[in-house]
């Protein structure tokens, strides 16, 4: 398991490089530039670049860059707050992002759970066609909607909580975002939960379980959903990666300061430090989130464990 | 059963909310202080004045710190640190002017005096600092300006001078009409020098890395979110402050602001007027000049009479009125209404003759000709824009009307980013480009400067243009005046009914959502808007 682990480790980092490489070369092709206001002269441009290193070779650029990397120096923001040190800004933001995705993905899952193992034991009942119903909308339409739509009810015309986010009422004004992103999540956990409890429960082993006469809700919480579970489990990994980049729009209607809300500024102002800390924030949460994922499987499911474990 | 799940959720949730409460800042919720909330859409990007670039920024420097002069609610100059001042003009063509300085103090308690704005303009002069914003040391023709900015002489050579701790002295090599209203301008407010040394590269970066000498001071900052200044007490005419702090929120959500508003916890913000018939609801002209800068160095599309046609096609008026809906005004020549008033006490758009104007008829006599001097008999012309939803609107319009009323030529359109459009019409990669233009000064100046042939990538190139422009600048009837006044006008003549260089379009317009409760927001044409005396009922 630990060799396992490792190798994994190993080849995260060689990922989280390439992808490095491919932003700044891709940055590098972008048209347009951090510095080219109407109002700013030849001779300005050309001391601006020389200030920020721009006008240096490419690979001078990237290799300046990771050495910095290194030691935590992500540069200097050019427009969104001119000489701010990028690691700053996203290590102020990150939490902020973080702590609401979690907050999404704990709500999401258990709901989603709930209504799944629910619609599996109602099989083809009222309740059923409700959960299918409700997880086919939740998937199909986007968060801002949701998100816009609590604003406008929940925030705006019953005024039950905050509309925009608020440092210093974090929880109160936390709790709309944290709704209306954690929609996706639900419709997919109980989408997924559904069909594999459906599944599992018409399974031999559920059958012979079921005529040693255990207990209803011990049928299911110990021997159905632990099977269950392991599909489950794949698509919450991709769906909490799914949740930060889904983040930026719903970040951007509460007014949240994350790093998603600051990402859609950074493009659009081309303050490329900004474009490309984030970027690789995100990419190392992604295989991160992998790498956790597969680790998973293995406690989840002794089969995988041990065809491990035997390599 | 259910119920019971429900509620197990319902406690689920609830701890996660609770057990993720952050730090209470609390006290901003007390009821019997005035605080003005604002609500802007771009982040508060730098509170450094000598890097800062946007009105947003501007806005809260202009919050905390003062210069010499200040304007008023109708743009007029008051002597703000400077109490007074006096003129001498010298025989070689100098202006001098000589700031006696009030006593006015940092916030650390230091004096505000003559050194700070020496050391505050050797800053921005220097080429080490960089700033985008230095071109306005040489636009008030400071002596030596532009060699320092150039690096060819040392800072200490600029023509600004400390006579004694209370006493400015100015040189400009020319007589600068529009030099106390830019006096107003943030780049040009003192800088502390030892508490700038003492910073390093934190200057500016946080609340507590930043002197004050204005009307607040900021307390609070946090990127992304909301900054926060209160009154500060300890300013010189502390007694023209009526409120006790203004709250800045960064709202980049249109319609989220605007249910903020409704909720009324924002007093004003630049929001999308749906609510024409709201009290709130404020329609304000800004200086921005939107036009078509045509490409004449590509030679495909070279002629003065295809300028023409396509200038003579284009209904401003409906553009304004019908596209963009939001206080926008036709253009009647390249200087934009509101901009500046002359000798006779007229805004120049009142006594400048209207050089663009709607006339289908003679476009398709212009585009007649144009067909013989370019020897073709169609012709694709293509319109660079940048991809906001207004200009993608007008660009299509004017698509539309060249199309419809001109047999034979046709428009493509080409979409950029602003950054990208900005970069193609650097380089003169385009024909004709939809641009803009905000004023960064009070004069007619600040747009025909653009056209000089030393200034502009679209290779315009007129002697008598630049000749007319340079005599209003800098020759004999720059200390006249009012000849001054006409001779800027022939030189607007020149440029856009001799050779129709450009094309003006439209004068932007802004919608403005302002509580009835406040007073007293100084919204400027040009310069900066003001909440030095908002007051609140």
């Amino acid at each position: 398991m630990g060799k396992y682990v490792l190798k994994r480790v190993v080849i995260s980092l060689l990922t989280l490089m390439a992808i490095l490489f491919i932003l700044f070369l891709m940055l590098e092709l972008m048209p347009g530039s951090p510095f080219n206001d109407e109002k700013l002269t030849e001779a300005q441009r050309v001391l601006l670049y020389a200030k920020y290193g721009l006008d240096q070779p490419f690979f001078v650029k990237f290799y300046k860059y990771v050495i910095n990397m290194l030691s935590g120096d992500f540069g200097v923001s050019y427009t969104i707050n001119k000489n701010f040190a990028v690691s700053g800004m996203i290590a102020s933001r990150l939490p902020i992002t973080i702590k609401l995705g979690l907050q999404a993905i704990t709500l999401g899952s258990v709901v989603g759970l709930l209504l799944g193992i629910t619609a599996a034991i109602k099989h083809n009942t009222w309740i059923d066609t409700i959960t299918v119903m409700i997880s086919t909308l939740g998937v199909s339409v986007p968060s801002y909607v949701f998100a816009l739509g609590l604003a406008y009810f929940v925030g705006y015309k019953l005024g039950w909580f905050p509309i925009l986010y608020n440092m210093s009422k974090a929880a109160e004004s936390s709790v709309l975002p944290t709704l209306a992103l954690s929609v996706f999540t639900i419709a997919n956990v109980a989408r997924f939960t559904r069909s594999e409890m459906i599944d599992v429960l018409g399974s031999d082993y559920i059958r012979l379980v079921q005529s040693k006469g255990v207990k209803e809700w011990k049928l299911i919480l110990r021997h159905a959903l632990r099977n269950a579970l392991i599909p489950i489990v794949t698509v919450i990994g991709p769906l909490m990666v799914g949740l930060l980049t889904g983040s930026m729009v719903v970040e951007k209607i509460f007014a949240i300061p994350g790093i998603g809300s600051l990402m859609v500024n950074a493009i659009q102002m081309n303050d490329y430090n900004v474009v490309i800390a984030i970027a690789f924030v995100y990419s190392s949460l992604y295989i991160i989130t992998m790498l956790v994922v597969d680790i998973l499987y293995g406690v989840i499911d002794p089969r995988i464990r041990i065809a491990k474990g035997a390599n | 059963m259910k119920k019971v799940r429900l509620l197990i959720i319902l406690a689920l949730v609830l701890a996660l909310f609770t057990g993720c409460t952050t730090t209470d800042n609390g006290g901003k919720d007390v009821v019997d202080t005035k605080v003005v909330n604002i609500a802007t859409d771009i982040d508060l990007s730098s509170m450094d004045h000598h890097i800062a670039t946007d009105g947003t920024s501007f806005i809260a420097i202009n919050s905390g710190i003062v210069g010499l002069t200040e304007l008023d609610a109708d743009g007029n100059v008051m002597p703000e640190i400077a109490e007074s001042w006096e003129v001498a003009y010298n025989d070689d063509g100098t202006t001098v002017y000589t700031f006696t300085l009030a006593d006015a103090n940092w916030s650390n308690g230091d004096p505000v005096t003559a050194a700070d704005f020496v050391f505050g303009w050797q800053r921005l002069a220097d080429p080490a600092t960089a700033s985008e914003y230095n071109f306005i040391i040489e636009t008030i023709a400071l002596k030596n300006a532009s060699a320092v900015v150039a690096g060819e002489l040392p800072v200490e050579e600029l023509g600004v001078k400390a006579l004694d701790a209370k006493t400015l002295e100015v040189t400009l090599d020319l007589p600068v009409n529009f030099f106390l209203s830019l006096m107003a301008f943030p780049t040009f407010f003192p800088l502390n020098q030892e508490f700038y040394e003492a910073q390093g590269d934190q200057y500016a970066l946080s609340p507590a890395n930043l002197l004050f000498n204005g009307p607040f001071v900021m307390t609070e900052w946090t990127s992304g979110n909301s900054y926060t200044f209160v009154k500060n007490e300890d300013y010189f005419k502390a007694a023209e402050v009526k409120v006790d702090g203004l709250n800045f929120r960064f709202i980049n959500d249109t319609q989220s602001a605007m249910l903020e508003f409704e909720s009324g916890n924002l007093d004003y913000g630049e929001l999308v007027g749906a609510y024409q018939d709201d009290p709130s609801f404020v329609q304000r002209l800004q200086g921005y000049l939107w036009y078509l800068s045509v490409n004449v160095a590509d030679e495909s599309i070279d002629s003065v009479n295809l300028r023409k046609a396509v200038s003579s096609v284009i209904n401003r008026e409906s553009i304004a009125v019908n596209i963009l809906k939001d206080g926008s005004v036709a253009a009647e020549g390249i200087v934009p209404k509101t901009l500046a008033t002359g000798p006779d006490g007229k805004d120049y758009r009142e006594s400048a003759p209207v050089f663009v104007a709607t006339d289908v008829e003679k476009a398709k006599e212009y585009w007649e000709a144009a067909k013989v001097d370019l020897g073709v008999d169609t012709l694709t012309i293509e319109v660079l824009f940048e991809d906001t939803e207004a200009s993608k609107a007008v660009a299509e319009f004017i698509q539309s009307e060249i199309e419809t009323n001109l047999e034979g030529l046709s428009v493509t359109l080409k979409s950029q980013p602003k950054k990208s459009r900005l970069e193609l019409m650097r380089a003169g990669d385009y024909q004709f480009g939809l641009t803009r233009w905000g004023p960064d000064y009070a004069d007619p100046q600040t747009y025909l400067d653009l056209f000089l042939s030393f200034n502009n990538n679209a290779g315009y190139n007129n002697p008598a243009y630049d000749e007319t422009v340079l005599e209003a600048t800098a020759g004999v009837t720059a200390r006249d005046a009012a000849a001054r006044w006409e001779m800027l006008k022939e030189a607007e003549r020149i440029l856009l009914e001799d050779d129709c260089a450009v094309i003006p379009i439209y004068q932007n317009g802004g919608a403005l959502m302002i509580s009835t409760s406040v007073q007293g927001i100084e919204l400027h044409t040009v310069g900066i808007d003001s909440f030095k005396r908002v007051t609140l009922d």
